[in-house]
C-alpha cells in the first residue's frame, strides 16, 4: 500500500516535524526494517537506537524516542522511506515488540468500551436535569422570539450600525438558557454586514432559519422522529459520542474526501468528509483539538478504509463517528462512480433533495466527476469555477486555485470538496490515477 | 431588490403588509397560523432562502474550456519531484539552476502540480525553470498577468539557439518589455539591421530607462551602420540615455565620436618614453564633452582633472595604448607608477578593459590591485577585474587566493571564487576541500578565528560549486562531530558544515534520480 509522499507529509503535525522526518526518509539511519499485512516497523539511529511502529489501518505510531509530538520525525521518517522506497521494508514475521504493541492496542480499545458501561445512571435525578432544562430552554427561546420581532419591527438597516455587543449579548443569554447551538447560529451572523456584499438579503435569510427553528422546536412533539433528534441537537441537545456509538453501524468501504481545519474559540475543529463506496452515504466526522495537541484519529485525504461508522439520527444524517477500521487503508486514484458525482446538475438536485429533508444544513460534500476547473473572466475581476460536461460551472471559493488548474490543463479530473451553498471549497483533486491534496496548506 | 428585504430592511412598524415573494413560499404561508407580521415576515424569509438555495440554477458555459497542448517531454520522477519542491518553494532555490539543467538534458520536465510555484519564482530563476516547463507551463502562464514571462517561446539565454521564432514581429510588437528587451539580443546577433531597423522605429515611444536599456543592445555585433542612430540618441533629452549611447559608441573605433576620444585621450596621455609617461590632463574642458554623453561634474571632493583623466580613459579600448606607445599593458602600468595619477591612470584602464574585454589588461592590473601600496581606487574594481582575466589564468590566481585570503575590507573570499565556472574543476575543488578541512581542523581545535573568518561564508557556494568528483571527499567525516560542548563559533561551522552535507546529498541523488 504506497501512500504518496504527498500524504505522509500531510500527517506530519507541523512543517518542522515533515522536514525532519523527510531527512530520515532514507535507509542509511534504519535496521531490521520490515512489515506485515497490518504494521511497518523499524530501528532507528538517533541520538539512540529507537523503535518505531506504525500500525496500517489508521496511522498510528508508537516511538520509543521522547518527542511527544503525533508522529514522531521516527515515524515520518518510517512512512517516507515506505512512500519512496517500499522494497526498502522487506515482508517479515512481526518482532516480538511489534506483535506486543499491536495486541496492547486491541486490548486497551476494548478496555475503553467495558469503561464506558461502568456507572449506572440515576434514572430520576436524570429525569429532573432534563425537565429544568427543558424549562429554561422554553424561555430562552421565548426571549429569541422576542427580541428578533423587535428586530424585524425596527428594521435591518439599524443593525449595520451595532456594535459586537448587540449579538454577543443575546448569544450570551442563550448559552445561560443552555442552548449552545442557538447561540453559536446567532454569532455567525454578526460579521456578515462588514464582509458581505448583499448583506441584507443573506442576514435575512438567516434570520429566518433562525426563526423556523425555533417554530420547529415549539411543535416538536408534531415532527417525524429524525427531524425531531435534529432540531433538539441544533437547539443544543447533543447525545453523547457513547449513545452514538452504541447504535447502529453502517459499514462500507470508506473514501476519505478531504480535510479543513478551523480555528475556533478555543479550541482547532477539523471536518472530514467520507464517501461510503456501496451504501453511497456521505458523512461528516468532526474531530476537537486544544492548542497544539493532535487530532485522536488520522485520516490520510485520497485513501480508503474498510470500517464501521455510526450516524448521529437525523432526517438527512451527516455527522458521524468511525467505531472501527479494518485492515491496511488503500491509496484511492479516482472518485467511486456514484450517483450524484456525475454531473453538477445531479449534485445540485441532491442538495435540493436534503434541503428538503432538512432545511437546516449549512454544509455538503462535494464529489465531482469529470470536471475542468478554470478561470473565468468576470466584470469585477476573474473568477475560478469548475465545468462539468453539460457545461454547468459552479464557482470556487476565492483563493489561489492555480495548482488546480495546472493539474488539470483543460482536461477533466474528478474533484472533491466541501459546498457551503455559494461555493465549492476544493479539498482533493484527483487526475491520471494520482490523488492530490488541495486547500489548507496550499 | 426584492421586496421582502426591503419590508426587513425598513421594518414592519412602517408597513406591515407582507409583500409576496413569487414562489410558492406564499402559497405555503397562507395556510399556515404565523401570528403578527413581525414573525410571518421571519418565517417567509427563512422559507424563502431555502427555496432558492434548493433551486439553485447554474450558470452555463457553452464552449468546452481550453486545453493545453500534450507534453512532449516526460514528467519527472515522484522522487525526483520530491527533491524539486524545496527548490522551487524553499529555501534550496540555489539548486535550481542545476537541477533544471539536469532534467532539460535528460529531456524531463516539472510536475503539473509545481507548475504555479515555479511560474511565480523570482526573476533570477526564470532562467532555469524556463526550460523545463513543457507544454503546460506557458499555457498556465498566459492565464496571469505575472506569469507574462513564461508566456511566448522559449527564448533560451544569451547562448540560445541561432533561429529566430516565426513571428518575432508580432512578439516585438506585443511583448511584454522583457520579452522584447531579450527578443532585440537574439535579432542583433542574428540580424543587427533589423535590431538596429526595430530601434529607430520604436525607441522614441519608450520610457528614458528603457530607452537606455535597448540602446545598449547595440553593442551587440556593433558597426558602423549603428552609428548615425547613435549619434541622433546622443541629442536625446535624458542624459542616461546620453550616456549609455556614448558608452556604445566608444565601442566603435571606426566612428566619429571614438575618434574624438582618442583626440581627447592622446593629449592627456601625450607622451611614453619607458618607463616615463608624460599625463597632462587639460585645466579645462568644453561643451563638447556634455554633447558627447561624457559626466564632467565629479563626485563631492573629488578633483575634476583627475576625473576627467579616468573618464576619458575609461571610453578608450587599452589597445589603443599599446598601438601608439609601442609597450606592453605590463610596462604601461609599470610607468604610470612613476607619474602623480596612478590611481586615476589605473582605474580608467581598469574601467576599459573591462569595457573592451582586455583580458591582456585585466591580470597586470589584478595583480597590481593586490600587491603592496595597491592604489585605492582599483579596490572595488578588483573582482570585475579578475572575471575578465582569461579563464585558466583566473582559476591559478584565485588558487593563490585560497593559501591568502584577501583581508575583509576587499571583498571575501566567496565573491572571488563565485567567479569561477561551476562546477569547480576537480583539482581546484580538491586544493579547496584540502585548505578548508585544515581551517576547519583549526576551529575544532579551538584555535585562530581570524585564520578560519573568510572560509565560512564559502561553504554555501562550495555546496553548490562542488564538481560530482568531489562529493565523497566532501562528504567524509568532518573534525567537528566528537566536540561536546561547541562554543558559538564552533558552532556557526557545524551549522554551515550541515547545510553542506544536506545539499550535497541532494546534488547526489538528484544525479542519481534524473536519468535520461
Amino acid at each position: 500500500m504506497p501512500l504518496t509522499i504527498d500524504q505522509v507529509a500531510a500527517l506530519a503535525p507541523d512543517a518542522a516535524s515533515a522536514g525532519a522526518g523527510r531527512k530520515l526518509g532514507v535507509p542509511r539511519p534504519w535496521r531490521n526494517l520490515g512489515r506485515s499485512e497490518r504494521a511497518f516497523w523499524g530501528e532507528c539511529q538517533g541520538s539512540a537506537l529507537y523503535q518505531v511502529r506504525v500500525d496500517l489501518s489508521d496511522f498510528a505510531s508508537n516511538c520509543s524516542c521522547p518527542s511527544r509530538k503525533l508522529p514522531c520525525k521516527h515515524a515520518l521518517g518510517l512512512l517516507f522511506l515506505s512512500a519512496s522506497a517500499p522494497q526498502a521494508l522487506p515482508a517479515a514475521a512481526e518482532p516480538e515488540w511489534v506483535t506486543e504493541w499491536m495486541e496492547k492496542r486491541v486490548e486497551s480499545a476494548a478496555k475503553k468500551e467495558a469503561r464506558k458501561e461502568g456507572k449506572p445512571p440515576d434514572p430520576q435525578a436524570q429525569e429532573a436535569r432534563a425537565e429544568r432544562r427543558l424549562e429554561r430552554v422554553r424561555q430562552g427561546i421565548e426571549a429569541l422570539d422576542l427580541w428578533l420581532s423587535d428586530l424585524m419591527r425596527n428594521g435591518l438597516a439599524l443593525v449595520e450600525a451595532q456594535p459586537p455587543s448587540f449579538w454577543e449579548t443575546q448569544a450570551a443569554r442563550l448559552v445561560d438558557a443552555q442552548a449552545p447551538g442557538l447561540a453559536a447560529r446567532l454569532r455567525r451572523l454578526a460579521w456578515l454586514p462588514s464582509v458581505v456584499p448583499d448583506w441584507p438579503a443573506v442576514l435575512l435569510g438567516e434570520l429566518g432559519r433562525l426563526a423556523l427553528l425555533t417554530h420547529a422546536f415549539r411543535r416538536l412533539d408534531e415532527l417525524e422522529p429524525a427531524l425531531r433528534e435534529d432540531v433538539r441537537r441544533l437547539v443544543g441537545f447533543n447525545p453523547s459520542q457513547e449513545e452514538i456509538a452504541s447504535g447502529d453501524a453502517v459499514t462500507d468501504r470508506w473514501v476519505v474526501l478531504g480535510q479543513k481545519e478551523d480555528e475556533g474559540e478555543r479550541v482547532r475543529i477539523q471536518r472530514t468528509w467520507l464517501l461510503g463506496e456501496t451504501t453511497e452515504r456521505r458523512a461528516l466526522v468532526l474531530q476537537f483539538a486544544v492548542g497544539e495537541a493532535s487530532f485522536p484519529m488520522l485520516f490520510v485525504p485520497g485513501t480508503r478504509f474498510e470500517g464501521d461508522l455510526a450516524f448521529w439520527p437525523s432526517a438527512w444524517p451527516q455527522r458521524a463517528l468511525v467505531k472501527e477500521r479494518r485492515g491496511a487503508a488503500e491509496v484511492v486514484g479516482a472518485l467511486p462512480p456514484l450517483p450524484g458525482t456525475e454531473s453538477i446538475g445531479g449534485f445540485l438536485a441532491e442538495i435540493a433533495t436534503a434541503l428538503a429533508r432538512l432545511p437546516w444544513l449549512d454544509r455538503f460534500p462535494c464529489a465531482l466527476r469529470d470536471v475542468v476547473p478554470l478561470l473565468v473572466p468576470n466584470g469585477r475581476g476573474d473568477t475560478f469555477q469548475i465545468r462539468d460536461r453539460d457545461g454547468l460551472v459552479l464557482p470556487l471559493v476565492r483563493g489561489d486555485h492555480w495548482k488546480l488548474v495546472a493539474l488539470s490543463g483543460g482536461r477533466p479530473l474528478d474533484l472533491a470538496g466541501e459546498w457551503d451553498g455559494a461555493a465549492v471549497r476544493p479539498l482533493g483533486a484527483a487526475m491520471g490515477c494520482v490523488w492530490y491534496r488541495l486547500g489548507s496548506d496550499a | 431588490m426584492e421586496p421582502l428585504v426591503k419590508a426587513a430592511l425598513v421594518g414592519t412598524s412602517r408597513s406591515s403588509e407582507l409583500p409576496a415573494t413569487g414562489s410558492p413560499v406564499d402559497d405555503l404561508l397562507r395556510g399556515a397560523a404565523v401570528g403578527e407580521p413581525e414573525r410571518a415576515l421571519l418565517l417567509a424569509a427563512g422559507a424563502w432562502a431555502v427555496w432558492r438555495q434548493a433551486g439553485r440554477q447554474p450558470a452555463i458555459l457553452p464552449e468546452p474550456p481550453d486545453a493545453a497542448p500534450e507534453e512532449t517531454r516526460s514528467a519527472c520522477s515522484p522522487g525526483v519531484a520530491e527533491l524539486l519542491e524545496p527548490m522551487i518553494d524553499g529555501p534550496y532555490r540555489v539548486l535550481l539552476p542545476e537541477a533544471g539543467a539536469l532534467l532539460a538534458a535528460a529531456g524531463q520536465r516539472l510536475p503539473h502540480v509545481l507548475l504555479p510555484a515555479a511560474l511565480s519564482l523570482p526573476k533570477s530563476y526564470r532562467a532555469a525553470v524556463r526550460p523545463i516547463l513543457g507544454e503546460r507551463g506557458p499555457w498556465l502562464a498566459r492565464q496571469e498577468p505575472a506569469w507574462q514571462w513564461a508566456a511566448g517561446p522559449d527564448l533560451g539565454t544569451e547562448e540560445g539557439e541561432e533561429a529566430l521564432p516565426e513571428d518575432v514581429e508580432r512578439l516585438w510588437e506585443e511583448g511584454s518589455f522583457e520579452t522584447r528587451e531579450a527578443l532585440l539580443s537574439r535579432v542583433r546577433r542574428v540580424d543587427p539591421a533589423r535590431g538596429r531597423a526595430w530601434l529607430e522605429a520604436g525607441l522614441s515611444q519608450e520610457k528614458a530607462d528603457r530607452r537606455a536599456l535597448l540602446l545598449e543592445k547595440l553593442v551587440i555585433n556593433l558597426s558602423l551602420d549603428d552609428e548615425p542612430l547613435l549619434e541622433k540618441s546622443l541629442g536625446d533629452r535624458s542624459q542616461q540615455v546620453r550616456i549609455a549611447a556614448g558608452l556604445v559608441l566608444a565601442r566603435l573605433p571606426g566612428s566619429v565620436y571614438a575618434g574624438r576620444l582618442r583626440e581627447r585621450a592622446d593629449a592627456m596621455l601625450s607622451s611614453w618614453e619607458a618607463p616615463r609617461l608624460r599625463v597632462e590632463p587639460p585645466q579645462e574642458v568644453d561643451k563638447s564633452w556634455e554633447r558627447d554623453g561624457i559626466p564632467v561634474t565629479p563626485p563631492p571632493g573629488g578633483g575634476q582633472r583627475s576625473f576627467w583623466l579616468a573618464q576619458i580613459l575609461a571610453r578608450v579600448p587599452p589597445r589603443h595604448w599599446e598601438e601608439r606607445f609601442g609597450a606592453t599593458p605590463a610596462e604601461l602600468i609599470a610607468g604610470a607608477r612613476e607619474t602623480q595619477w596612478l590611481g586615476d591612470l589605473v582605474a580608467g584602464w581598469a574601467r576599459a578593459a573591462l569595457a573592451f574585454g582586455a583580458g591582456a589588461w585585466a591580470a597586470p592590473l589584478w595583480d597590481l590591485g593586490r600587491s603592496q601600496g595597491a592604489p585605492f581606487e582599483l579596490r572595488p574594481l578588483l573582482p570585475e577585474l579578475l572575471a575578465a582575466v582569461p579563464d585558466a589564468e583566473r582559476e591559478e590566481r584565485i588558487a593563490r587566493l585560497l593559501d591568502h585570503p584577501p583581508p575583509a575590507d576587499e571583498a571575501p573570499l566567496e565573491l572571488y571564487l563565485r567567479q569561477l565556472p561551476r562546477p569547480w574543476t576537480p583539482a581546484f575543488a580538491a586544493r579547496y576541500l584540502e585548505t578548508v578541512r585544515a581551517a576547519a581542523q583549526a576551529v575544532a581545535q579551538g584555535g585562530r578565528r581570524e585564520a578560519a573568518d573568510p572560509w565560512l561564508g564559502t561553504l554555501s557556494l562550495a555546496a553548490v560549486a562542488l564538481p560530482s568528483e568531489s562529493f565523497e571527499t566532501a562528504l567524509a567525516p568532518w573534525p567537528f562531530e566528537p566536540l561536546e560542548r561547541p562554543d558559538w563559533f564552533q558552532r556557526s561551522w557545524i551549522e554551515k558544515i550541515r547545510e553542506l552535507t544536506d545539499v550535497l546529498h541532494i546534488r547526489r541523488t538528484l544525479r542519481k534520480e534524473i536519468a535520461p
